[in-house]
């Protein structure tokens, strides 16, 4: 919503969402944060949308209810849309059943959260199983969904078993393919790590938080930094599309240093995948032949030489190993505590059966 | 039960920073048993890390800009 203020440009964002509830409750929203422009150079701070008695119990039944809470930040727009306008940067809308307070069901966007789910979600909760004569005709909204989403749902919480080890490399690479010619808008682009959703505002982080939503070290950014795999803004943030561009390269890095020794990453291979990241970030499209996808041109480098381009992905490589490392060595001492729990356990256990198994003779 | 703050003439509650902290601290209270403060305490130590999409827990996160 535009405005030429910042406030006007708030309030014009309010209006329709304030008669929007309207129609199904009495509530009013609550706004923290005034209507100040949100920083350019801080993309964490934003303002917050909320009711301010929440859940609020909706319509004349009074069945469900509703928690609602947007975060926007007031930023400048182009031209029709501005000078000021308000861009949504998080959402979470959850029903819940009003006399219980169970929840039904959630859609959710929480990209700069502590979630590692980025994209916009749907969330279905136990209390869905009280509306499922509801649920079987209704028409849950979402964006268009890839196949790619489908198997991967499956998989990943569904209990479905792979036929291969490297489904989350074959998922990613040919939603990958696909999402470079859709037509449509998606709402989970996982294949391009769920940063980037069409029609919504691309967020500016700190490095941290740039090299956390890509799971590597912040030395591991600087590297990809200094290669021009990511390039940073003039004040020092980093673009989420940068993160888009980065997060195949990433996903590839990650694969090759948990790949078997057999077909651990060489110079040559390295190189390989060098090139075929130009041909992803320049021509939209990445080459591979084992999927019969078409080849693109490759671009020539033009600042570094081959060896050191291979030498500094290999030092990415050695520090995602490294973290692959420490955190294999994190998993592993956990496991050694809970197996010495475990062992406690069983051993105060069969002490006091023996107790009771000597009190039981003595009575005898 | 919590004051509501008076509506604006343009049709909604703007909280002033004192109740904008309040309203973090009643639902952090309210949903999972515990002070506004306490909760930034947990969330930013990554105590709620091995399950951050809890529906009560990710509700309140959301609310911590309210506390900026």
């Amino acid at each position: 919503m535009a405005g030429r203020t910042t406030a006007e440009a708030v309030q014009n964002f309010l209006d329709p969402l304030q008669r929007a509830l309207s129609c199904v409750t009495h509530e009013v929203l609550s706004v923290g944060g005034g209507y100040h422009a949100s920083p350019v150079n801080n993309p964490q701070q934003r303002h917050v949308l909320t009711m301010h008695n929440s859940p609020a119990v909706l319509g004349r039944d009074r069945l469900l209810a509703l928690d609602l809470v947007q975060h926007y930040r007031v930023v400048e727009g182009e031209e029709a849309r501005g000078p000021w306008k308000v861009s949504t940067v998080a959402y979470y809308y959850t029903l819940t059943i009003a006399a219980t307070a169970q929840e039904v069901l959630g859609y959710h966007w929480h990209p700069q959260g502590r979630s590692n789910v980025m994209y916009p979600h749907l969330h279905l909760y136990e209390g869905a199983g009280t509306l499922r004569h509801n649920l079987r005709k209704a028409h849950l909204p979402t964006g268009r969904i890839a196949v790619e989403d489908i198997l991967r749902l499956a998989i990943a919480h569904f209990l479905v078993t792979p036929l291969r080890k490297d489904w989350e490399i074959i998922l990613a690479e040919t939603q990958d393919a696909f999402q470079q010619w859709r037509a449509w808008g998606g709402s989970h682009p996982h294949a391009r790590r769920n940063i980037r959703c069409r029609g919504l505002p691309m967020a500016r982080l700190t490095k941290t938080e740039a090299a956390r939503q890509l799971g590597i070290a912040r030395s591991t950014l600087y590297k990809l930094i200094d290669q021009g795999a990511i390039s940073p803004t003039p004040d020092g943030l980093i673009d989420s599309t940068e993160l888009v561009r980065a997060a195949t390269l990433v996903d590839r890095l990650k694969h090759r240093s948990q790949a078997p020794s057999h077909t651990r990453q060489t110079s040559a291979n390295i190189r390989d995948m060098d090139t075929q990241r130009r041909g992803d970030s320049h021509h939209g499209h990445v080459a591979d032949s084992d999927h019969e996808r078409p080849q693109t041109p490759v671009r020539e480098r033009q600042q570094t030489s081959g060896d050191e381009r291979s030498q500094t992905y290999a030092d990415i490589v050695v520090d995602l190993l490294r973290e692959q490392l420490r955190k294999a060595q994190e998993d592993a001492q956990q496991e050694r505590e809970a197996a010495q729990e475990r062992e406690r356990a069983y051993r105060e256990h069969m002490a006091h059966l023996t107790v009771m198994l000597d009190q039981a003779h003595q009575q005898n | 039960m919590a004051t509501v703050p008076p509506v604006t003439t343009n049709g909604h509650i703007d909280l002033t920073q004192e109740e904008a902290y309040a309203l973090l601290d009643r639902e952090a209270q309210r949903r999972l048993g515990m002070s506004a403060h306490a909760f930034i305490t947990a969330w930013e130590s990554g105590q709620f890390d091995d399950d951050p999409d809890r529906p009560d827990v990710m509700y309140v996160a959301m609310l911590l800009p309210l506390a900026e």
